[in-house]
């Protein structure tokens, strides 16, 4: 800092005249107006990060548990129109079907296999939202006690098994798919390997092609088979039906 | 030299004024004590350095409303509140001279004039007046501020130290330096024919 002037016996200043000049009401004000707002300060948009982040994090677990509790929680929700009105429900069933020879089965198997099929099984839901036609008053009541019945009553299965270890036999000589209470099933898509490329196919039967047959035997190999989109009627109402996982087994 | 009462406090009013600093840093209106207190002084050390008065009110109004806005990170260290005050006004005097508000001048009166020559030389010509003047202006700035404090504001060097955040030993050491640096400009300055007639 250059010094640019020394000054030889200036006027002083008196004590009474400083005095005269003090404001401090200018400097509060100063102070009021330079004061940062909560919205801006960093802090407050620490705190609705971390509000927000909890917020998700919460809602995330609620949902999660509300939809995959180890396998033993199932939610079954179905959708239908009437008069542009959509009715939703949700039901939830306390228990896993799953038979006992299965299970039986899958404390035998390697752990890494055990894990799998739980993984497999974990969730299941069966949706109904396609009405080709409206609804009556009678039907919605038949509906909702639909939505009362077992869950079990509503799963399809292969020769009495529903996911899990099938012989090859089993899935290719039965009756194909079979649900309990008169439910006819009508369509279904099947993706398996065929050793080079994975196959969908769309089945307009309750059973298997012999080309799919066909095609598994041709592999020769255990594998998972995926049977989605299983399409069904229950007396006059079209119902889509959970999926179905097999591990097919030649060996066996 | 004498010692300045402002400064050197009883336990007792360093304990009231650390009331109104907690007191304050809850609500700025309790500020007042503290800005009634100490606002003259801080005004004497900022015009002290400059030649505006007009500018010297401003800067002052600028130490206090910082020290407002930082109050809550003040800590007591056992130092009066005048020497944290003191560091904002030092801070707020170097900004204002660089934003070229004011210009650094050093304010003298006769008998700190004369003091000082005395260190110097036995007589106190008008020739060595006018050499003392222009050795001030080429001191460096922080020989310069040590000198100010010590003979012409009459501090101790306690007080300059806990202003300037150096022990008071180093601030006896820095300041005998810095008349020595003086006492060496003083020597060597040599008046050319304008400094002799001005």
């Amino acid at each position: 800092m250059e010094i640019k002037k020394v000054n030889l016996d200036r006027k002083p200043i008196t004590s009474e005249y400083i005095q005269s000049k003090q404001d401090f009401q200018h400097v509060v004000n100063a102070f009021s107006k330079t004061k940062i707002p909560v919205w801006k300060q960093p802090l407050f948009y620490g705190a609705i990060g971390v509000a927000s982040l909890a917020a998700v994090v919460t809602s995330t677990v609620i949902h999660f548990n509300n939809t995959e509790i180890d396998g033993k929680t199932i939610t079954l929700s179905s959708t239908e129109k009437e008069d542009k009105s959509d009715v939703k429900s949700t039901m939830q069933l306390a228990s896993v079907v799953s038979s006992p020879k299965n299970q039986g089965k899958n404390s035998e198997k390697s752990p890494s296999e055990a894990k799998r099929n739980s993984i497999q099984h974990q969730s299941v839901s069966i949706e109904t939202n396609e009405f080709e036609r409206p609804i009556s008053k009678a039907s919605l009541t038949s509906q909702k006690s639909i939505e009362d019945e077992s869950f079990s009553t509503l799963l399809p299965n292969i020769s009495g098994v529903y996911h899990g270890d099938i012989s090859y036999d089993k899935l290719c000589s039965s009756n194909g798919i079979e649900v309990k209470n008169g439910v006819e099933v009508r369509s279904f898509k099947i993706q398996y390997a065929t050793g080079i490329t994975d196959k969908e196919v769309l089945i307009k039967d309750k059973k298997l092609s012999e080309v799919v047959c066909k095609d598994l035997e041709k592999s020769g190999f255990n594998q998972m088979v995926f049977i989605t989109e299983i399409e069904a009627f229950d007396g006059e109402r079209k119902i889509t039906l959970p999926s179905m996982n097999f591990w097919v087994k030649f060996d066996s | 030299m004498s010692v300045n009462p402002m400064y050197h406090q009883t336990n007792q009013r360093m304990e009231e004024e650390l009331s109104w600093i907690r007191r304050a840093q809850k609500d700025p209106e309790s500020f007042g004590p503290l800005y009634k207190k100490y606002h003259e002084q801080i005004f004497r050390y900022v015009y002290q350095r400059m030649d505006d008065e007009e500018t010297a009110f401003d800067v002052t109004s600028q130490v206090f409303l910082k020290a407002l806005n930082n109050l809550h990170r003040y800590e007591y260290r056992g130092v009066p509140f005048s020497s944290w005050l003191y560091r904002i006004a030092k801070s707020e005097l170097y900004q204002s001279f660089r934003d070229k508000k004011a210009q650094r001048t050093v304010n003298i009166d006769s008998f700190q004039l004369f003091e000082l020559i005395e260190e110097f030389v036995d007589d106190e010509k008008e020739e060595n007046r006018k050499k003392l003047f222009k050795s001030l202006k080429l001191m460096k700035e922080k020989d310069m501020q040590l000198l100010e404090m010590r003979f012409f504001e009459k501090r101790s060097f306690r007080e300059i130290g806990e202003i300037l955040e150096i022990t008071e030993n180093n601030a006896k050491v820095k300041t005998f330096r810095a008349i020595e640096k003086l006492k060496q400009l003083f020597n060597t300055t040599k008046l050319s024919h304008g400094d002799q007639e001005s």
